[in-house]
């Protein structure tokens, strides 16, 4: 197998093809901490690309609660069984990927789950990771009493998993854009694409015996728009764009500013090797052992990072305009007191203020003669 | 795991055996593989083999319409089978991890103008549905497509430059004419579909729901005539769906065992098909997939090559 770089490892690795990075590369930033798991976008990729029949089970795109909940169920569980314990040494990976640890009759360490595994997806849901004695106050960071939220989509890996398990070559990635995708007229439902993907985004369709995922909707980014799920978020938790290859930094690209400058957002399980495009802001009240299993060794500078936020009108501006326009916003800067987001071609996309006006208002209604709750 | 059983009783048969140097071959290549193979060869000779092994498979000449979709017709029944050992696909991944049909019994006639493979092997299991993990019972027959280019043409689905001609029977194809279209309400008969998008409007617009069937992936359509697919390949990986699809067939599942017919134009239409003629001696390779063990695609029991005497025209 040729030797490959994956700069989230940071060392080279083998991998089934030689390495050939896209002229662009899709990425996505989820900033978990805003997620209140509504499934909105969940929805919206749903009655956009599987609404047939024989993807009934489907959810390309799925929000599911850590640490209980998955889908499909135990899919991270069996992820970290397989592959053993962390091993990460100074940033550097000293464990072996899903590509490395194959078997001699395999192209990838996997397993293939049966249908049990997909008929829950809402298992575990608001589920958090201990019980709550009477009296508990939750007073500080991280939380004794966690739960978060994970939006989860096909990763468009750099070193597709699925990609290189397939035997006749029906899954490819895209030059023009790095999005991955399975070819519906020389797919043959073998399947191995699904035993494959450590993140299990590949689905089996009953009714056309083919495999289907999730497509980044390529019809919207060849537009220059984002995806349905990006845009149809009402948590405004999400950006879609395109990361710079290592070794190269754009600062006024979004994507680049916030993994490679602030380094706030992070890959999931990035030990499976197949250097995924989904990058986390890891929830900050949630345990950091269980963070640091997720996200890596990145996950300390992340969280202090983010916490800071208020004080970085940068960085603070450009979560401001995440959702705030349909288009992909290529470069961003922070003037004064907005954000302003530009497309390709250096036309501006959208302004926002960095700071939203805000009313404070009374607790007591002296009207009504009573008290006003803060509902938010 | 498969085991190895005789034809109908009652009926006489002449069995062959594998040949000896083939049997010594898998034996290095595994016990599990070897047992199988050795005992199945015990019990042939020693049953009925008064000849001695026969060394090419015979396809006999028979005039008039052959039983191309009947697997138990007496033609095919009364007619000496020959053994081919079966190896486990280990040259290209992902591989199997075991034999499990150790040996597939072959009879071949001809009428002049059509082809026909009788393939019997041993499965407990009648595996005809596919679905999430879950794979359906197949075989296959390879013939290289340029009989000029045979002795050149390499029994892994040959290469760029010597192409061979595949046709496959599979279980899920076969169930699919027998008794309706398999969706994924034959697989779970409690699912709930509120409504499928074909009973809303016509099969036309519907198809836009059904992504492979709207590209025309021929697994998915839906209009089968026939459960033998015809293919093309040049090397591991690149199977393709033929344009020109001739090949008729028939596979019935009964005393654990399978019996598929796969018949084709000796002549038939289209580049890259083989093209059988009376009185030649031709290569021909198999393959047969146990899709209760999870076999499909690369994960299979393959043959190497075997002669094939084909009669000439009486």
């Amino acid at each position: 197998m040729p030797d490959v770089f994956n700069w989230q490892l940071d060392r080279p690795m083998k991998y089934q093809y030689e390495e050939a990075r896209p002229q662009k590369q899709i990425a996505w930033i989820f900033d978990t901490n805003k997620c209140i798991a509504c499934q909105t976008c969940t929805i919206a990729c749903k009655s956009t690309w599987t609404s047939g029949s024989g993807q009934e089970y489907m959810l390309w795109n799925n929000v599911e609660t850590k640490p209980f909940g998955f889908f499909p169920t135990g899919w991270d569980v069996k992820l970290l069984e397989i592959m053993g314990p962390d091993a990460w040494k100074d940033g550097k990976f000293a464990g072996q990927t899903v590509f490395e640890s194959a078997p001699a009759a395999e192209r990838v360490k996997g397993h293939l789950f049966d249908a049990d595994h997909w008929s829950h997806p809402n298992l575990g849901e608001d589920e958090p990771a201990g019980e709550a004695a009477r009296g508990t106050h939750i007073d500080k960071l991280p939380h004794d009493m966690w739960f978060s939220y994970l939006a989860r989509i096909c990763n468009h890996c750099t070193y597709p998993a699925c990609l290189a398990a397939c035997p006749r070559q029906a899954i490819y990635k895209r030059p023009e854009d790095g999005i991955v995708l399975v070819d519906q007229e020389r797919c043959r439902g073998y399947q191995e694409c699904a035993s494959a993907c450590p993140y299990k985004k590949t689905m089996y369709n009953e009714d056309t015996r083919v495999t289907e995922k999730c497509i980044a909707c390529y019809p919207k980014i060849e537009q220059g728009l984002q995806p349905q799920c990006v845009t149809s978020c009402i948590g405004r938790i999400r950006l879609a764009g395109f990361i710079s290859p290592p070794g190269k930094i754009d600062p006024k690209n979004p994507i680049d500013y916030l993994v490679k400058v602030k380094k706030v957002a992070l890959p999931l399980y990035p030990q499976s090797g197949t250097e995924p495009n989904v990058y986390y802001i890891p929830p900050v009240h949630s345990k950091r052992e269980y963070l640091r299993q997720m996200f890596g060794p990145g996950v300390d500078v992340a969280v202090d990072t983010y916490l800071k936020t208020k004080e970085d009108p940068q960085m603070l501006g450009l979560f401001m305009l995440f959702g705030s326009t349909e288009r992909i916003i290529r470069q961003f800067e922070v003037k004064g007191s907005m954000a302003i987001g530009y497309d390709e071609t250096g036309k501006e996309l959208v302004s926002v203020p960095v700071t939203e006006p805000s009313v404070v208002r009374e607790y007591f209604d002296r009207v009504n003669q009573t008290y006003v709750h803060n509902i938010t | 795991m498969a085991t190895d059983s005789d034809g109908p009783a009652g009926t006489q048969q002449s069995e062959t055996t594998a040949e000896v140097g083939r049997r010594q071959f898998l034996k290095r290549a595994g016990a599990a593989a070897a047992a199988g193979t050795v005992g199945a060869g015990v019990i042939g000779y020693a049953a009925t083999n008064k000849r001695g092994a026969a060394k090419s498979l015979v396809c006999g000449y028979r005039a008039g319409d052959l039983p191309v979709v009947d697997p138990a017709s007496a033609v095919w029944t009364r007619r000496s089978a020959f053994k081919v050992t079966m190896l486990v696909q280990n040259i290209a991944t992902p591989h199997a991890p075991a034999l499990v049909v150790p040996t597939l019994k072959v009879r071949a006639l001809h009428n002049g103008t059509q082809i026909a493979f009788h393939l019997e092997w041993a499965d407990n299991s009648k595996d005809e549905l596919s679905g999430l993990a879950r794979f359906n019972d197949a075989v296959a027959v390879q013939l290289a497509a340029d009989f000029a280019k045979e002795a050149a043409t390499g029994v892994t689905m040959g290469a760029v430059d010597n192409p061979v001609h595949i046709l496959q029977w599979k279980a899920s194809w076969q169930s699919d004419l027998d008794s309706g279209q398999k969706t994924s309400k034959d697989i779970w008969p409690n699912i709930y579909n509120d409504v499928r998008p074909e009973q809303l409007m016509p099969v036309d617009q519907a198809k836009s729901w059904y992504p492979g069937w709207a590209v025309g992936n021929p697994l998915s359509q839906r209009d089968k005539k026939s459960p033998v697919e015809e293919m093309v390949a040049v090397g591991f990986g690149t199977l393709t769906t033929h344009k020109e699809q001739e090949a008729v067939g028939k596979g019935i599942h009964d005393r654990n065992r399978w019996r598929v017919v796969i018949a084709m134009p000796m002549k038939g239409n289209g580049a890259n098909k083989a093209q059988v003629t009376p009185g030649q001696t031709r290569q021909i390779a198999f393959a047969v997939w146990d899709g209760g063990e999870d076999q499909r695609g690369s994960r299979k029991q393959y043959a190497l090559w075997v002669p094939m005497e084909v009669e000439a025209v009486a």
